[in-house]
């Protein structure tokens, strides 16, 4: 052009620029900053909530409780997922909701590129707030956990990050939150309405958890095992309470809906881990759908 | 002069609703283009169509010969305006830019220069949630500016602008093209592009009523028509009758002469020792002129039959 306003510079609108500039979007708007805060505030409040309040007593050091305490301790995330889910619809849908997409895409009519972009920008920090998130969860988890009873002297050895299972259990539910916003994303993507896609979204996260308690056996199961939280809390277990596979936290609730009470609280006088009644066995989300 | 935009039989329906039929039409550089119809008759539509926002059933549409979508950088082809509420309220006036900028590459010092240039630099801080109409309107501009585009699309700029604003933009758009920029402007007042306006691309129902110079247009339309203001109305009728001029008297003070220039007429009637209020030629406005033309677009005379 007749001025010299960009002389040297080498413009061009491929996929490190929609990187940046969906970094740039991301970080500036204070829903970001607002919604991770929440999930990892929500996540960490109501592990607290769950394992704060719990107790154990009769067990000792050679008869180890049942309870699977890794999982006991990263309950929260079920609740902090939530804001998961809405900061990554609303990256995407409030950019339609706004028609600010006409803008983005006329910077950039490479469409896939863009959404690619934004997908690997809006995951990567979820991932990173999840995992940090995960992590916290267990920290207080445990401590509140081990306050409550759950101790070497109750039958249940310390477990930090630097066991196996429970490192597994900490880096796949941080996983599994990215996930999540990786799949938000893509529901916002489509419906391109927040309501609508948030909707979409809780609906597939919670109506399975729902569900199974109304359907018979051989409906839940497969329904259990591809649903979005059955499989997240599958990668939160971190033993078999049970010789058989089929115990699930969500059978659990399904069997043994009233107890609450009893959560985290192993009965005196058991044999052991192989055969627990079925009251004992009180997962995470029998609070959760309590 | 090159040609900017080309639009090409250009054809895009919704549904049942042809919202562009057909269109062809060009923007050349260094003029300010008036894209101009009724509302409802396709202009935005076409700017999508142009930026590649909506893909065209019939037709295209090249930029300086590309289709939009081989553009490396856009913002360095095409500078658009076309819904200044488009950006998120939440957003800072300085992020918002910043996101653009890195979309294609510029460097941040182009969005403090974009600011200043439309005069926000104080707003650069501030979240686009609480603009005014006519800052958002300027936000959208330097949006458009970032980078240093030689082709610009403006959708209805002037809509809704205070006088103050409607001014600065006028001046604007005028410079844009000064600077040997292709600028394209739509609006549903023809009156709005009065002394903006080079050129006019005129749609109505989707489809091209004209393309077509202003001068040419009003002159095609004023017919030589001369007012006069005297006291002696008599008199000096007669002496441009006799010059052979066709006279009428519209008041008790004001005649309206055809077939003679003013320079004729002054001469004339100071010939006669007579005296003369007031000489000048009648000029057409555009506003007349962009209705005899869309007279025949029936969106338009159903809309204003409507309100009569």
């Amino acid at each position: 052009m007749s001025t010299a306003a960009l002389a040297g510079v080498v413009a061009r609108a491929g996929g490190p620029q929609a990187l940046r500039s969906e970094w740039v979007k991301f970080r500036t708007v204070r829903s970001t900053f607002w919604s991770l805060l929440l999930l990892a505030g929500v996540s960490i409040l109501f592990t607290s909530a769950l394992t704060g309040g719990s107790s154990t007593e009769g067990g000792s050091p050679g008869n180890r409780g049942d309870n699977d305490i890794v999982l006991d301790s990263l309950a929260g995330i079920w609740f902090g997922q939530i804001a998961a889910a809405v900061l990554a619809v609303l990256a995407i849908t409030s950019e339609y909701s706004t028609r600010m997409i006409r803008t983005t895409f006329a910077a950039n009519p490479r469409r896939r590129t863009v959404l690619a972009a934004k997908a690997v920008v809006v995951t990567s920090i979820v991932l990173t707030v999840g995992l940090a998130t995960s992590a916290a969860c267990f920290q207080v988890g445990q401590w509140l956990l081990r306050e409550g009873g759950f101790d070497y002297e109750g039958g249940y050895p310390a477990v930090t990050l630097a066991d196996g299972e429970a490192l597994r259990a900490v880096v796949l539910s941080g996983v599994y939150l990215g996930l999540l916003a990786l799949f938000s994303l893509g529901v916002g993507a489509i419906v391109r309405h927040t309501a609508a896609a948030i909707t979409i979204v809780l609906a597939a996260v919670l109506a399975p958890v729902i569900a199974i308690g109304f359907l018979p056996e051989n409906l839940a199961e497969p329904l259990e095992k591809f649903s979005l939280m059955g499989a997240g809390l599958s990668m939160q277990q971190t033993f078999d309470r049970l010789t058989t596979s089929r115990w699930s936290p969500l059978r659990g609730w399904r069997s043994s809906p009233r107890t609450r009470s009893s959560r985290c609280s192993w009965p005196s006088g058991s044999s052991g881990a192989a055969t627990p009644d079925s009251a004992s066995i009180t997962p995470a989300f029998g609070m959760i759908a309590a | 002069m090159s040609t900017a935009i080309e639009a090409h039989d250009l054809t895009k329906g919704y549904g049942r609703t042809v919202a562009v039929d057909g269109l062809s039409f060009r923007v050349e550089a260094g003029r300010v283009t008036g894209f101009v119809g009724p509302n409802g008759a396709g202009k935005s539509t076409t700017m999508r169509l142009v930026l590649g926002l909506d893909a065209p059933d019939r037709g295209d549409v090249r930029i300086g010969g590309r289709r939009y979508r081989d553009l490396r950088a856009p913002l360095c082809e095409v500078g658009a305006l076309l819904d200044a509420g488009a950006t998120h309220p939440g957003r800072r006036a300085r992020s918002h830019l910043l996101w653009l900028a890195r979309s294609n590459r510029l460097p941040s010092r182009r969005v403090d220069e974009v600011l200043e240039l439309v005069g926000m630099a104080d707003a650069a801080r501030r979240r686009t949630g609480g603009f005014s109409l006519g800052m958002a309107q300027r936000l959208g501009i330097a949006a458009a500016m970032l980078g240093d585009p030689p082709i610009l699309l403006f959708d209805e700029p002037i809509n809704g602008l205070d006088p103050d604003g409607i001014r600065w933009i006028r001046a604007f758009l005028r410079e844009l093209a000064a600077e040997g920029r292709a600028v394209l402007v739509s609006s549903h007042l023809m009156g709005e592009l009065e002394g903006i306006a080079d050129e006019l691309v005129v749609i109505g129902r989707g489809r091209l009523i004209a393309q077509t110079g202003v001068g040419e247009l009003l002159s095609a339309r004023s017919d030589g028509r001369v007012h006069v203001r005297t006291p002696q109305v008599t008199e000096v009728m007669a002496a441009l009758a006799g010059a052979g001029a066709t006279v009428t008297s519209t008041s008790s003070d004001e005649l309206v002469v055809t077939g003679l220039e003013p320079e004729r007429i002054a001469a004339l009637v100071s010939e006669h020792g007579l005296r003369l209020d007031e000489l000048y030629r009648e000029r057409a406005s555009l506003e007349d002129a962009f209705i005899d033309l869309t007279r025949d677009a029936v969106e338009y005379v159903a809309e204003r039959s409507g309100r009569q």
